[in-house]
């Protein structure tokens, strides 16, 4: 018995080293340069200073932050509880629907929704920069002209939800495929069982369809919720974060602050809050997965 | 050819409170068809499992020709073990399935040839060399994993109810076309199974399992009688069920 | 399987009653709709590629060419960004795939008090977000000397999607019998030519998917090869088309038929695996969402 798990441990080990090194690691290193001035350039550089608590004082006192915060908020709820979650359920339902009535432009919808996901975040934040261009864009120079409008500076004047409709575009797809997966796995008998019972469509569909969703909905949903908080490609891409920093989220804020700005310290102060926020989600989603299992 | 010794052996599960093999004492002659027989969660395919080393005995010493293996890793131990649901190498055709142990000795393919095709004449499967497992039906399944263990002529054969996925009329006629066949081999065999029938038919003794601690052996025609056995059968089945 | 199909013929056949052609006409415009919505951007991608003189918006070429994509050779030197690109994805592939098969099938036989913790980290890993320890990673290459380096790139490939991958294949491995190890180990292999001669043919679907997933997802990673690398001979797919992105400063100044040029070399190896194994693909998603 002892033998064959110490066999077992040391196939882990590659593994194991990997993940110390590029996981562990940077999260404890983040969390030790977060309380140094350690900077990129010049002579904080070479001999970092420890300073306690100071950057997290200056993030919390900083106005900035808060945007940020703020805008990672609106656009986590807007891309990803809204639009991925809600269009992804909405879009399995129907798919699922029009498989059993033999439908097949479902399938259509279907490829097209996986195609926008499975390219490259900085395809997607590319053709979106195409998109929304304000001389040439798709959207002003042939959507908006040909019904008899002038055209409109997406980015500019709403920033915010252009790329919130960006990022749906881009990850729709995963909710839709965990949600068609799940639509699977109910038993048909039950629909049946109802139909016997004389509920209508509606009826079966709020009574059944929905109920058996709900766990793996409130899975998905706390997953994309962590994947759309990590966004970085996709709104770099578009704007960068401006206009000022309209869409400044907390991915580009670190991002900016370490290599712009070049203080490694109080960049690695927002990786800790970010981590840490992640945490606090990652938890919750496991404990209710286990809870599942 | 070889004699299999347990002396003293014991193992508990983590998970479980009762240990699964409760100081087990026994001698297999040289040759020898024996049977363990017990019902379903009492502990002979651990026990049998300890002696392939796949499992590894808390206390006490097995033992094959006087000496210990228990340190031994499976591949060292030259048994070989017929799995109840066969394991056979999905991906490998029935012809590779039974040469597998050949060629882990690195035996010429000539030589490997010939050592499967006397198996699979022996065992009447020829015509299935060619095909892989899942084409076949569970008898031909049965003899292919058999042969796999039969070609390499090892020191033990053990056996883990190899004939209970079979259905009733093939199980029947399997029973003594397997001990024919042992007695032709005349290797040292451990037949583990529940099917009170099966081990009257077949072995030269029964060693029965009462309770984890309790062994009787017996020569299989004295009168070990199937009612004393169902009798003890009956007194242990709440224990049993909660152990499976 | 067959009483699936059987349950899935019943389901079908009893649906079609209620169907009203409005219902039909209702659903399928939103099939279209979602179609275009999600189609166009792609549209647009492959027309400029053929375009001498793309523009941001979509039309069809006078006359399609091929010389957007004979510049990114001549001048852009994007070969030796794909050349870079296979390289770092392959090495990182055949990384992955070993490290992932002896993690997930020990994971997967284990038995051990303290599994479930192993378990649990390692699903915690997963949901990491790289752009946070971006900066760190960052510091940590430039302490190790990884950064501009090839050895770095396939590291830290080989580590991003390493948590996720693992879990992947540990639940391909779990389906795997012991038993058949347990066979292999009595006809005389020691545990990991068993490991590679009996369990990992029979899994070989998961090392398909887990060999694919790896290479595609450091083929289109951008974030580590933006923070790593700033010399032009190890330049790769996504930094020249990042580059390309941002040549002269502005986006409005982008040379549009360049970079859908780009684009289109860049996505469509992506699009075109992911769309062949697309089944096994969404499985095995599917089964990890569910199995955690």
């Amino acid at each position: 018995m002892v033998a064959r798990n110490s066999t077992y441990l040391v196939g882990v080990t590659p593994a194991a080293l990997l993940l110390a090194l590029f996981f562990v690691g940077p999260a404890l290193w983040a969390l030790y340069s977060s309380l140094t001035n350690l900077a990129l350039v010049g002579i904080d550089a070479a001999n970092p200073r420890f300073v306690g608590l100071d950057n997290y004082a200056r993030l919390f006192a900083d106005p900035d932050f808060w945007t940020v915060i703020r805008n990672s908020v609106v656009f986590v709820v807007g891309s990803a509880v809204i639009g991925q979650f809600v269009l992804g359920l909405a879009l399995a339902l129907l798919i699922d629907h029009a498989e059993h009535r033999g439908w097949w432009l479902g399938a259509l919808a279907y490829g097209a929704v996986l195609l926008a996901w499975v390219n490259p975040a900085l395809i997607a934040g590319f053709l979106w920069v195409a998109m929304y261009d304000f001389f040439f864009g798709s959207l002003n120079h042939v959507f908006l002209s040909s019904l008899g409008f002038g055209p409109v500076d997406w980015i500019g004047s709403f920033p915010m939800p252009a790329v919130i409709l960006a990022n749906i575009w881009r990850g729709t797809a995963f909710t839709m495929i965990i949600f068609l997966g799940a639509l699977k796995t109910i038993p048909p008998d039950i629909y049946e069982a109802a139909r016997i019972d004389g509920a209508n469509a509606w009826r079966r569909f709020w009574d059944h369809t929905l109920p058996s969703l709900r766990p793996i909905a409130a899975l998905a949903l706390l997953s994309i919720t962590m994947s759309t908080f990590g966004t970085f490609i996709v709104i770099q891409a578009l704007t960068n974060g401006g206009p000022g920093i309209a869409t400044e989220v907390i991915a580009l804020y670190a991002f900016h602050t370490a290599f712009k700005s070049f203080s490694i310290g109080y960049g690695s102060a927002i990786a800790v809050v970010m981590l840490a926020l992640n945490f606090a989600f990652a938890v919750v989603y496991l404990n209710w997965s286990r809870a599942r299992a | 050819m070889s004699r299999v010794e347990y002396a003293d052996v014991s193992k508990r599960f983590p998970t479980q409170d009762r240990a699964a093999v409760d100081r087990l004492t026994l001698d297999v002659a040289d040759g020898e068809f024996l049977v363990l027989l017990g019902p379903s969660g009492c502990g002979k395919t651990t026990a049998l499992r300890m002696l392939a080393g796949l499992e590894h005995p808390d206390r006490g010493d097995i033992l094959i020709d006087g000496a210990s293996v228990i340190r031994l890793e499976p591949k060292d131990r030259d048994v070989a073990l017929v799995f109840q649901s066969y394991a056979l190498y999905p991906h490998m055709s029935v012809r590779d399935n039974i040469q597998y142990p050949l060629r882990v000795r690195q035996l010429s393919a000539a030589e490997r040839g010939r050592k499967v095709e006397r198996v699979a004449e022996l065992l009447g499967i020829v015509n299935l060399l060619p095909r892989r497992p899942a084409q076949l039906s569970g008898g031909e399944q049965q003899r292919v994993a058999l042969a796999r263990a039969i070609v390499r002529e090892p020191r033990v054969f053990l056996m883990d109810e190899p004939l209970s996925n079979l259905d009733a009329k093939l199980r029947t006629h399997t029973r003594t076309e397997l001990k024919a066949l042992q007695q032709q081999l005349g290797v040292t065999t451990i037949f583990v199974t529940h099917d009170q029938a099966e081990a009257m038919t077949m072995s030269d003794r029964i060693a029965v399992l009462e309770r984890a601690s309790r062994w009787r052996v017996a020569r299989a025609h004295r009168r070990l009688a199937p009612r004393r056995a169902a009798r003890g059968r009956r007194r242990r089945r709440p224990q049993g069920r909660a152990a499976a | 399987m067959t009483t699936r199909a059987a349950s899935r013929v019943t389901r079908t056949a009893a649906a079609p009653r209620g169907a009203s052609w409005i219902e039909a006409l209702a659903v399928h415009v939103v099939f279209v709709l979602v179609a275009v919505f999600f189609l166009v951007p792609f549209l647009w991608l492959f027309t400029a590629a053929f375009d001498a003189n793309a523009e941001a918006y979509i039309r069809f070429p006078a006359q399609p060419t091929l010389n957007n994509f004979v510049r990114i050779f001549t001048e852009h030197d994007f070969g030796r960004a794909l050349a870079n690109s296979v390289f770092v994805a392959g090495a990182t592939m055949l990384l992955d795939v070993v490290a992932v098969a002896l993690a997930g099938y020990s994971l997967s036989r284990l038995e051990w008090r303290f599994k479930s913790w192993i378990t649990y980290a390692v699903l915690l890993l997963q949901t990491m977000p790289l752009s946070a320890t971006m900066v760190p990673i960052y510091g940590l290459a430039r302490a190790l000397g990884l950064r501009n380096s090839y050895l770095g790139l396939i590291l830290i490939h080989a580590a991003i999607e390493l948590p996720f991958l693992i879990w992947l294949m540990k639940g391909f491995f779990d389906n795997v019998p012991r038993y058949l190890e347990e066979a292999a180990w009595l006809d005389g292999r020691s545990k990991l030519r068993a490991l590679a001669e009996v369990v990992l043919p029979v899994a070989r679907n998961g090392i398909g998917v887990v060999a694919g997933l790896s290479f595609l997802a450091a083929w289109a990673e951008v974030l580590m090869m933006i923070i790593l690398i700033d010399t032009q001979d190890l330049k790769t797919v996504p930094l020249a088309f990042y580059e390309a992105l941002r040549t002269r400063g502005g986006y409005t100044e982008v040379q549009y038929g360049i970079v859908a040029a780009m684009g289109v070399l860049y996505a469509v190896p992506v699009m075109a695996i992911f769309l062949a194994t697309r089944r096994m693909m969404v499985r095995g998603l599917i089964a990890t969402s569910r199995g955690l």
